[in-house]
């Protein structure tokens, strides 16, 4: 069996109008052509056993079952790869629905058109589900095939990490395309344009083309964003910046314990200590937060909850509360196990 | 409270709604801090942090409390974003409690975030999720406010070019900013952006990325829609000119049946609300219609096109030739819009095939809201086939005392519709520079010497720089063939090099010679001529030929 081209379609084509994400690779199957599925032994049992969320398919019968009925009665490589690549996916957490297989330039050589999520994870999908009607055709072990299914999802769960958006990029992406705007990602990231010629707008993640450059600089500088709502009558907590080892004495007594150190610029909380109680403490957490900054800030660390409010175009959109990761305890097993239970 | 180890949302990545938790410096330090390392055993019940920030990226948890903040946070949460300057900010406040005020419970802000992440809002692990990306959309694209420029999509086996550019040309001269794609480049307004064959998704989106542009025109291609699918999310007109045999036999589509699928992509992609304008002469692309839920345009060379009768009694809107002029029907009225005689694109009428064009675009430009009817009518006087206009597409050059004919008729109906022209020019001897292109079938390519030798009265068969699969001589040969069969006598001299061929052709040309080229490169065969005819007539002005200037000055 040979792949003659694999091509990655992203609009309206010839195979769907409404499918504009299809995988069509051309593929020779040589000698499969004169071996259909009921007469390559044990295959249909073996095909089953390895991936039995098939039973959902249902083909041109219609019905639950209906693909693996076509299979036990003998239906052509093409075919089957096609229902291969189209369950993987779904397998990887892509799940996606549009599949054909059509004759292409002569005997053996067929088109088999499959839809995808994310182009690359398709690209890879096709080459995998040659690979892996390969080897229940040939005979390979029920445990090999598992071996090799398995790894595949994995790779294509990786890839699709990868490629796809985020969540907050995505969850734009998903608004536009409801209200029927288009969008054309620009980068692998989230840069997208929203919107086509004059009309368009440009996000990155949550960040838009009419954010403002000052007011992000002023964000990022967490000494001044206090400063200028402090002078503002918001309240914030008491703090300084320091960049010297020699100031946290001073800073400290006049905050007064329990104090909270952090880089001056940074995010996701890299590099932050909250609720410190002693100077050596305060000393070891200004360290830590020198990795990610040279301005260093020491503040009251307050008592209370965690909250993110989130405010767009100026209006108030959801408040969060907020629990960092933790454990608790059962009196018998160690930090670290309790831990590693997290992980399956 | 439970452990969060054995929560199934847990999974890979951005899987599920929550992320594995991965012990880090920031957990090590943590546990120091409290005393403990990786080995302690926990007391029952008892809590043990393992971030110090609760972001859902390194694992922490989020409840949803939108609707339990108090009025008076609400305002200082809105004050802050003004004062900062944020369009999305998050705000990182700690309280004991998010329901009573702040100026009273003794809370804070602790920071201002750009480039929140939203996460926490649309999958909390309790509480109701909140669809945070709907007022970002609507701060981008206020509700009524438009976010697509109008798309016309232009396809067909020929005539697309042209059609294109007429209709590019249409809507510069009422003032938009037009950007179009064609076979020779991608144009933002009079600006060539980028050379060459731009008819694929690339090029359209190059379009459509583009800041500056008001109205896209594209010219769509089989090669393209068969390689990538359409390159845009469907359009306000698309124009479909015909389906005849070209490229057939090429990427699974070996019928005309099929290549009409192929274009009927266009048709089939324009909004609802906009029109499909569909050559009502051609069955092929006539019979489209029934697949379309679009309004329909149609036009025809023949008023009396039974189609047209019928699509114009039940109101709809058509454009026909009808005694010599172009004109608009709209249900029973009729809108003359112009002479052809009148229109420099038909040669006054002689280019029947120019004809079709020209009633493609003035029915796109007249559906097409705001475009008046002497707009279209502006445009089609001052579109005139030329070198810089339609490079390629009929271009006459008087070069001394003979003229060149630039063509880039490549396939049987090409070839028929320019052998038309051809035959109503007055001039007896009439000599082609022509080849095949490889990848067609031979069929294809004897037709075309077949239809080359019906309008010539001597021919130079010159071979394509690609010769696309083929052996050299092999194209010639099938080109030779085709021409024996219509005319045995015809001269005929093979010269395999364009270049040479061309300049041969111009050499030997006689006066009042028709020298037809149907150039392989285009605007290689245009600067051979050009500097051609610049050597020959260098332009001297005599005193005298200037007027109102007198001796003494």
């Amino acid at each position: 069996m040979k792949i003659l081209d694999i091509r990655a379609l992203r609009g309206a084509n010839y195979w769907s109008n409404r499918w504009k994400k299809l995988i069509v690779m051309k593929l020779d199957i040589e000698d499969y052509e004169e071996k259909p599925s009921d007469r390559i032994p044990g295959f249909n049992e073996r095909i089953k056993e390895l991936m039995p969320t098939l039973q959902t398919h249902t083909c041109s019968l219609g019905y639950e079952g209906g693909f693996l009925e076509r299979v036990k009665e003998g239906t052509y490589a093409g075919h089957i790869i096609e229902h291969i690549a189209l369950e993987m996916q779904t397998l990887a957490g892509m799940d996606t629905g549009f599949g054909r297989t059509r004759d292409s330039d002569g005997p053996g050589i067929y088109n088999v058109v499959f839809s995808y999520v994310e182009e690359k994870a398709g690209i890879y999908t096709a080459k995998a589900s040659v690979n892996l009607y390969l080897g229940i055709s040939e005979g390979k072990s029920l445990d090999e095939l598992k071996k090799i299914l398995d790894n595949d999802i994995q790779n294509l769960r990786e890839i699709r990490e990868e490629v796809r958006y985020g969540p907050s990029t995505g969850s734009i992406i998903e608004e536009a395309e409801e209200k029927g705007i288009p969008h054309i990602r620009l980068n692998e990231n989230s840069l997208v344009q929203l919107g086509y010629g004059m009309y368009q707008k440009t996000i990155q993640a949550t960040v838009t083309g009419r954010t403002s450059y000052i007011a992000t600089d002023i964000a990022s500088d967490k000494n001044l964003s206090k400063k200028l709502l402090a002078s503002m009558g918001i309240p914030v907590p008491k703090g300084f910046k320091v960049y010297k080892e020699e100031e946290i004495e001073g800073a400290v007594d006049s905050i007064g314990f329990p104090v909270a150190v952090k880089p001056l610029d940074s995010n996701h909380g890299k590099g932050i200590t909250v609720n410190i109680s002693s100077l050596e403490e305060a000393k070891k957490a200004f360290h830590s937060a020198k990795h990610y900054s040279r301005a260093i800030i020491i503040e009251k660390s307050l008592e209370g909850k965690d909250y993110r409010a989130l405010v767009i175009n100026n209006k108030l959109t959801a408040v969060a509360d907020r629990t960092p990761a933790f454990i608790s305890g059962d009196g018998k097993s160690t930090i670290k196990e309790l831990i590693d239970k997290i992980k399956y | 409270m439970t452990k969060l180890n054995i929560d199934p949302r847990r999974g890979y990545g951005h899987e599920k709604i929550l992320t594995q938790i991965t012990i880090d410096n920031m957990t090590l330090r943590l546990l120091e801090l409290s005393g403990y390392t990786l080995d302690t055993v926990l007391e029952k019940d008892k809590i043990c942090y393992l971030k110090s920030t609760a972001n859902i990226s390194t694992g922490g948890t989020a409840i949803d409390r939108t609707d339990e903040v108090h009025p008076d946070n609400i305002f200082v949460l809105e004050r802050i974003a003004h004062i900062i300057g944020l369009d999305i900010a998050g705000i990182d406040i700690i309280a004991p409690d998010i329901s009573t005020p702040l100026s009273q419970n003794g809370g804070a802000i602790v920071e201002v975030n750009a480039a929140p992440g939203f996460r926490m809002h649309i999958a909390p692990s309790q509480g109701l999720p909140r669809n945070v990306a709907e007022p970002v959309v609507n701060m981008l694209f206020p509700p009524g406010e438009k976010f697509r420029i109008p798309i016309i999509a232009v396809t067909g086996t020929n005539g697309k070019t042209t059609t294109t550019r007429l209709i590019a040309h249409i809507m510069k001269n009422i003032g938009k900013n037009v950007g179009f794609t064609t076979t020779e480049g991608v144009y933002i307004g009079n600006r060539l952006i980028q050379a060459g064959d731009n008819t694929g998704p690339v090029s359209a989106q190059m379009v459509l990325r583009d800041p500056t542009v008001e109205i896209a025109v594209l010219e769509v291609a089989r090669g393209g829609l068969l390689r990538a699918g359409l390159g845009f999310d469907g359009c306000d007109i698309g124009i479909i000119m015909n389906v005849t045999a070209d490229h057939l036999g090429l990427k699974d589509i070996n019928s005309l049946e099929e290549m009409a699928r192929v274009k009927a992509i266009v048709a089939e992609n324009v909004f609802k609300r906009g029109y499909a304008v569909l050559n009502a002469d051609d069955k092929l692309v006539l019979k489209m219609r029934e697949r379309l839920d679009c309004n329909i345009a149609m036009f025809s060379m023949d008023e009396n096109n039974p189609a047209i009768a019928k699509h114009t009694k039940l109101g709809g809107i058509a454009c026909v030739y009808e005694n010599n002029f172009i004109t608009l029907l709209k249900g029973h009225w009729k809108l003359r819009v112009e002479k052809v005689i009148n229109i420099p694109l038909t040669y006054s009428g002689k280019a029947a095939f120019m004809i079709q064009n020209v009633l493609a675009a003035t029915l796109a430009s007249y559906i097409l809201h705001g475009v008046r009817i002497e707009d279209i009518k502006f445009g089609l006087n001052s579109f005139v086939p030329s070198v810089t206009q339609t490079p390629g597409r009929l271009n006459m050059i008087e070069v001394g005392n003979f003229t060149v004919l630039i063509d880039f008729a490549h396939n049987p109906a090409g070839m028929e519709a320019l052998s038309k022209f051809v035959e109503k020019l007055p001039n007896k001897v009439k000599t082609g520079i022509i080849g095949g292109t490889g990848d067609r079938r031979d069929e294809d390519i004897k037709n075309l010497g077949k239809a080359a030798a019906r309008m010539l009265t001597n021919i130079i068969v010159r071979e394509d720089e690609s010769l696309r699969g083929r052996n050299a001589g092999e194209v010639n040969k099938l080109v030779i063939e085709g021409i024996r069969n219509e005319k045995p006598d015809v001269p005929v001299k093979v010269i395999e090099d364009e270049s040479e061929a061309i300049n041969f052709g111009l050499k030997n040309a006689k006066k009042n010679e028709l020298l037809v080229i149907l150039p392989d490169n285009i605007p290689r065969a245009i600067e051979i001529v050009n500097k051609f005819r610049d050597r020959l007539n260098s332009v001297t002005i005599e005193q005298s030929d200037i007027p109102n200037m007198n001796e003494e000055n």
